[in-house]
């Protein structure tokens, strides 16, 4: 394996570097994927247009609902503030005294209790401020306002609910899928690119010497380094790969309806497999089964630890123990890391995750490599026609 | 008009008597109260309005700092207690102490123990990953029984709780369904018991099957197409060779604008993410025990809707590739085997003439050379879609070293190498020879020593069959 350092800048990371290069003669591409590209899809945002991100995008779906949310609020507030100014208080002629002072008569008047101070004479006036100022107006804005809040609002909800309460979602899981195609697809594309070796220095990290830029191994994991940093880039982020187009909104209504008639179905299948489980023959463990292998072992955790404390270190496998070099993925901590509980838990157990580990151990090839034979020893062995070799993938 | 007058007046009164407060007066007085009254509402609701603002702020900015935390903390997280033992277990099975397994293996198992006594959910990441701990331990410190245990366990765990409704969401499921699975693999390699390992394949392969068919309308209809076919056949339809189809070809495999081989973004293949990798190795491993069971009619089976899954699964095209050149050894496999059929009845009729003669024996070894024709030439044609591709394919003709993906190669070794048994079981010796001498220095490229080794054995029959023929042909003069 090697590590890759940049030429001159240490420090700088590469994705910039390779942003920088795209986009100088990136001009006519970057038409070509405006060209292709197409809304991505969702219940509630459709008011943003272009802007919606790709659904596997979260983060930037809950960001957009926020500001929707807060817009919506904004102008229900609105409303609020508009019918406070127009709610005249409506009082009777006979308590303002200044009006009432020769009269007796009663009648109602109304008052506009905030607005007085403000509002210019109306004889100034021309008709169109008249008509600004009238109350229909003020009407016709609150209702306005109540109608996009309300809209807004009941948008912002469904998008929400979208994500928290469905369980399922056909967009969503295209949007992932196919970001991870992508970044397959970037990585063959950046591997047969090759390395420009003018441009991109690759150096050993054990020894510091600059290796040859067509190793294929340089080559994997320059491509691979390249194809993280498009992933970075934050317009795909935001919005997934660029050209693939998202099912329509049909097939996604489909899609759901499907799931859920299946998922029902598998359910009660299961429901009733769980019934009547003592009546047919066993497809799968039993449940002795289980709690055999669980009291196994339970019982071989207490006869390791005994074992374990009373051989000495290393003499269960010794050839392991001791041995100079560093064991296949084997744990190695910094040198400067002088204390057990200053161990970053998070970051090491996630360094050297157990089920990466495992997804690591079964990837595995199956080939079959059959030979001619000759009917008539066929007939007498019938056996080893074949070799399945089970070959583990090296990365 | 009247109201607005009114309103005039009312604002003209409103202004008076704050510009002659000396001239005051009861009746001021009183209208001035309730304008203090009205500017105390106001401010009221001035208060309230900015206590609102507050909150709301206050709302928006713990909800964004909810979001932040949500989505940048790290989730990967054990009880103090745990994390403390684990601490110590990573400590003792890293340099720090040159790897000592012995010691850490105690560490993990007290650490399990720790997470049993806080109830832990036993199917959580946290609980596995400890437990997948311990096995890894067991087996450097060479105790593969144990590990198996270990394995076992967790597989019938997760069985367990993927088939009792509503103990798994929904959106947890295929998760879980790949660990599984590669729990399932692992288990089977260490595994001895063939018949446990295949009931539990079976049992393993049909759960992801029914998670890949609540997602994917398109595994539904293909089911839908194949009980179709099985009416057919059982309506006396025969099975030609016609109906085969490979599925090697540009329109499943597709090719960016340098002519690699890349995936297609527009094929929706979501419904087999993101356990499709286990999935397929799973489903060979089936294939494999079947083979060495000596059930070839249903490893042949197995093989053939997985290649036809693969490419609806959007596989990376190396796999694609490499299946269906599997897919071919299997049928030539097959194929040899109704020969041995054949051979075997003609045995029969050698020792007893009059066999020869019966309706049955006729009928059978008509069914037998057709069935032995077909899955010949449907060998011939998975290997010759494979070559052809490749040769099609400058990138794949001229640079074929320069892979990213060594199936790729393989497979095209692989097929090789299947045109050259085919041609040799043919006697069609020169070519045969050529193939097999082009599948060994391909082998050589990829180091698949296992190809390289069956191929020079091949190579050798070859020669001396040749020889042999040579010796037999009358010489010329």
């Amino acid at each position: 394996m090697a590590l890759y350092t940049p030429p001159d800048k240490p420090s700088s990371p590469r994705s910039q570097r390779y942003e920088a290069e795209e986009n100088k003669g990136g001009n006519n591409r970057e038409q070509d994927d405006i060209k292709k590209f197409y809304v991505r899809p969702s219940l509630g945002l459709r008011l943003w247009g272009p802007l919606v991100p790709a659904s596997d995008n979260k983060m930037g779906l809950w960001t957009l609902i926020g500001i929707q949310t807060a817009i919506g609020a904004l102008c229900l507030h609105r409303v609020r503030v508009l019918r406070a100014s127009t709610k005249f208080v409506s009082k009777d002629i006979a308590n303002i005294p200044s009006l009432n002072i020769f009269s007796k008569t009663h009648g109602s008047m109304v008052l506009n209790p905030i607005n007085n101070s403000l509002k210019k004479p109306s004889s100034s006036n021309s008709k169109l401020t008249q008509f600004f100022n009238s109350p229909r107006w003020s009407t016709f804005k609150s209702v306005a306002y109540l109608l996009t809040g309300t809209l807004l609002l009941s948008q912002s909800l469904l998008e929400a609910s979208r994500l928290k309460i469905l369980k399922y979602d056909p967009w969503y899981e295209e949007a992932r899928s196919v970001r991870d195609k992508k970044f397959f697809n970037d990585i063959i594309q950046f591997y047969h690119e090759g390395i420009d070796p003018a441009k991109v220095k690759v150096k050993d990290a054990a020894s510091g010497n600059v290796m040859s830029t067509n190793i294929p191994e340089v080559k994997q994991s320059v491509a691979l380094v390249r194809a993280q940093a498009e992933a970075e880039n934050p317009i795909i982020k935001w919005f997934g790969p660029i050209e693939y187009k998202p099912m329509s909104f049909t097939e996604y209504l489909d899609r759901m309806e499907y799931h859920f008639d299946i998922y029902d179905f598998l359910q009660n299948k299961r429901t009733l497999k769980e019934n009547q489980q003592q009546l047919n023959t066993p497809i799968a463990h039993t449940e002795g089964e289980l709690d055999s292998i669980v009291r196994h072992n339970r019982e071989v955790r207490e006869k390791t630890k005994d074992l374990v404390k009373n051989t000495p270190a290393g003499s269960i496998a010794p050839s392991e123990v001791g041995s100079p070099g560093i064991p296949l993925r084997g744990i190695v901590l910094d040198t400067d890391q002088q204390d057990v509980d200053t161990i970053d838990l998070n970051e090491i157990w996630s360094l050297y995750d157990p089920w990466m580990n495992l997804a690591l151990d079964t990837s595995l090839s199956i080939k079959f490599l059959p030979t001619v034979m000759a009917p008539e020893n066929q007939v007498k062995q019938n056996q080893n026609d074949s070799q399945d070799d089970h070959e583990t993938k090296t990365e | 008009m009247i109201k607005n007058g009114l309103k005039l007046a009312t604002r003209l009164g409103l202004r008076v008597p704050q510009r002659s407060f000396h001239r005051s007066s009861i009746l001021t007085n009183n209208l001035k109260s309730t304008i203090e009254k009205q500017h105390e509402q106001y401010h009221r609701k001035m208060k309230n309005l900015k206590i609102e603002r507050w909150v709301f702020s206050v709302v928006g900015i713990s909800a964004l700092g909810y979001g932040v935390w949500y989505f940048y903390w790290p989730h990967h997280t054990f009880p103090v207690s745990v994390a403390k033992i684990l601490r110590k277990g990573l400590w003792a099975e890293s340099n720090k102490e040159s790897f000592n397994y012995q010691k850490a293996v105690e560490f993990y198992i007290n650490a399990l123990e720790e997470c049993d006594k806080v109830h832990m959910n036993p199917i959580s990441d946290e609980y596995t990953g400890i437990e997948l701990k311990v096995a890894e331990m067991y087996e450097k410190l060479n105790m593969f029984e144990e590990a198996n245990g270990i394995y076992l366990e967790l597989l019938y765990r997760f069985y367990d709780a993927l088939n009792s409704p509503g103990k798994v969401s929904v959106e947890q499921r295929p998760d879980m369904i790949r660990r599984d699975l590669r729990v399932l693999i692992k288990s089977l390699e260490i595994n001895k018991d063939l018949n446990v390992g295949k009931r539990n394949l079976l049992a393993h392969l049909l759960l992801a099957q029914e998670e890949i068919l609540s997602r994917s309308p398109e595994l539904k209809e293909f089911f839908e197409r194949r009980k179709e076919k099985a009416k057919n056949i059982f309506q006396g339809k025969a099975l030609a060779s016609t109906d085969f189809k490979t599925f090697i070809d540009e329109e499943n495999i597709k090719l960016n604008d340098g002519g690699y081989m890349i995936l297609d973004l527009q094929k929706n293949s979501s419904a087999w993410e993101p356990f499709k990798e286990e999935f397929f190795t799973a489903r060979d491993l089936y294939t494999a025990y079947c083979l060495s069971a000596k059930d070839i009619t249903a490893a042949l089976s197995c093989k053939m809707t997985t290649v036809e899954w693969m490419v609806m699964a959007d596989m990376p095209p190396g796999q694609i590739l490499l299946s269906q050149a599997n897919l071919g050894s299997l049928l030539y496999l097959q194929g040899e085997k109704f020969e041995a059929d054949i051979y075997q009845l003609e045995q029969r009729c050698g020792e007893d003439p009059s066999l020869k003669k019966t309706d049955v024996i006729i009928k059978s070894l008509r069914h037998l050379h057709r069935n032995r024709d077909t899955c010949l030439d449907m060998s011939h044609q998975c290997y010759n879609s494979v070559v052809q591709f490749a040769k099609r394919n400058s990138k794949l003709r001229f640079n074929i070293k320069d892979q990213l993906d060594p199936s790729v190669l393989q497979a095209i070794a692989l097929s090789t190498y299947g045109m050259g048994v085919l041609n040799l079981h043919q006697g069609v010796l020169v070519k045969a020879e050529k193939l097999l001498k082009d599948s060994i220095s391909l082998a050589r490229e990829t180091d698949f020593t296992e190809l390289l080794k069956e191929a020079e054995n091949e190579l050798q029959k070859t020669s001396i069959l040749k020889t042999k023929k040579q010796a037999e042909q009358p010489q010329p003069n």
